[in-house]
This record gives structure tokens, C-alpha cells and sequence, in this order.
């Protein structure tokens, strides 16, 4: 599971802001849950899927980037979509937010 | 009674995924299509850590898995890929999947190292961090 640490808070709009944008049409980026449960899914096609979810700690914002699917089509969304993701994240958060 | 297998491999190496990769997913495949296979499933969790859970029916089922191929090979490379390689198995009476928190609790309280020649410190005091996985709003 790739992990990406960025400076600042990030909050998960904004990330779903980003990775739409740097994306680009052929991706999918929604919003799902409230709370700590919240989470963003990331859908290129049915089958390639990943999912975020945001830990802040201090003055860094911690990305969770899973594979989604089922057992070996998410172990392959590990290692395709995930890598993917994490990659735009670090792009788009290599320098803290505005605020 | 239904046995449990969870298995806890972390790579020594990032630049080994690619190669990992290729036998944990033959590993997977090989479960799954296995006699007496109940379930299956992995995660891929921080930190170059992958985890595994299977049921079975019996022990004796497992362990016709773990001593067949491509299972039997993959797990002589294990000191190549790996610096922390733990397992437990247990039974219990349901044969369905336990959640990834309860695989952590069990591996961690009773699971065996493998002999490694790089092992971390925690490969035997199995002071592991609890797994990471999705919330269950996108699960």
C-alpha cells in the first residue's frame, strides 16, 4: 500500500480536488463516508480502483492509498491505479496548501 | 474444525516488489483454487508489509497447499524477500474470514518467526503495527 506524508493539512476535498484535476477525465474521483470513515475512491474503470483516506498528523497529512477490488484484482490495483495515485499526491502536495 | 492460516511478510527491499509480487499472487491463486480452501485474502499494508489470511477445512488440507507447488518454491525465496516473515494458524468454529485487526491480535500474540538471515528487531518480538486498510466507506 502506497503511502505518501506531505507538509501541511491537507483536508480530503481538497485532495479529491487535486487528483480530478491532475487525473484528468479518464479518472473517477468521489467523495464517501464522514468522519474519520471518509475516504476518497479513485475509479478508472470498473476493474482499476483505489481508495484514500487521510491520517493528520501535526503539521503533515498522512495519504492511505489502497488497491480496491477483491483479493488478487486489488493486489494488481496495488500495484497499477495505487502507485498511480500516490505519485499525483506527492506531485500536488510536494509544497504545503495555501490556506 | 476450520483452521486459520494469517501470514505477515515485509520486504527488506522495496526494489524486490516487482518480483514478490509475481509469487504472491501465484501463492493467492494457488489457495484459492486449492481442495479445502474456505476463503482467502491479502493486504497490502504500510510499510512494504503484505498480509495473507486463508480458512480451511483441515489442517491437513492446508498443509497439502504449503507442501505443493507453487507455494513449496515461493517459500524458499522467503529470506531473499523478506526481513520479518511471522505466522499463526488457529481453529475456530465458524469457517469464515476474521477481520484484519483480529489476524493482527493473533499473529502478534502467538505467531512464529521464520529464520531470516536479516531479520528486523521486531521479526521476533512481533511488535507490528496494526495493519492500515480502508475505511469501510469505500471497502
Amino acid at each position: 500500500m502506497p503511502t505518501v506524508i506531505v507538509p501541511g493539512h491537507v483536508t480530503l476535498q481538497q485532495a479529491a480536488t487535486a487528483l480530478q484535476g491532475k487525473l484528468g477525465r479518464r479518472y473517477e474521483v468521489t467523495t464517501h463516508g464522514s468522519g474519520a470513515g471518509q475516504a476518497l475512491k479513485v475509479k478508472q474503470s470498473a476493474a482499476s480502483t483505489a481508495t484514500v483516506h487521510l491520517d493528520q498528523d501535526g503539521d503533515a497529512t498522512t495519504f492511505h492509498v489502497h488497491g480496491g477490488g477483491l483479493v488478487i484484482s486489488r493486489m494488481v490495483n496495488e500495484f497499477g491505479i495505487a502507485k498511480k495515485v500516490a505519485a499525483t499526491i506527492q506531485d500536488a502536495f510536494a509544497t504545503p496548501p495555501a490556506s | 474444525m476450520p483452521v486459520i492460516v494469517v501470514t505477515r511478510l515485509r520486504l527488506k527491499d522495496p526494489t524486490l516488489l516487482d518480483e514478490f509480487f509475481t509469487d504472491a499472487v501465484a501463492a493467492i491463486e494457488q489457495a484459492m483454487k486449492s481442495d479445502g480452501n474456505l476463503g482467502t485474502d491479502a493486504l497490502a499494508d504500510a510499510n512494504n508489509a503484505w498480509w495473507s489470511v486463508s480458512a480451511w477445512q483441515d489442517r491437513g488440507q492446508m498443509q497439502a497447499y504449503v507442501g505443493s507447488e507453487p507455494h513449496l518454491g515461493i517459500s524458499a525465496r522467503l529470506d531473499h524477500y523478506c526481513d520479518e516473515a511471522t505466522f499463526v494458524d488457529w481453529e475456530q468454529g465458524s469457517p469464515a474470514l476474521p477481520d484484519w485487526p483480529t489476524s493482527w491480535r493473533h499473529l502478534t500474540a502467538d505467531g512464529k518467526a521464520a529464520d531470516l538471515t536479516h531479520p528486523s528487531a521486531a521479526n521476533q518480538t512481533r511488535d507490528f503495527p496494526r495493519p492500515v486498510q480502508p475505511p469501510p466507506s469505500v471497502s
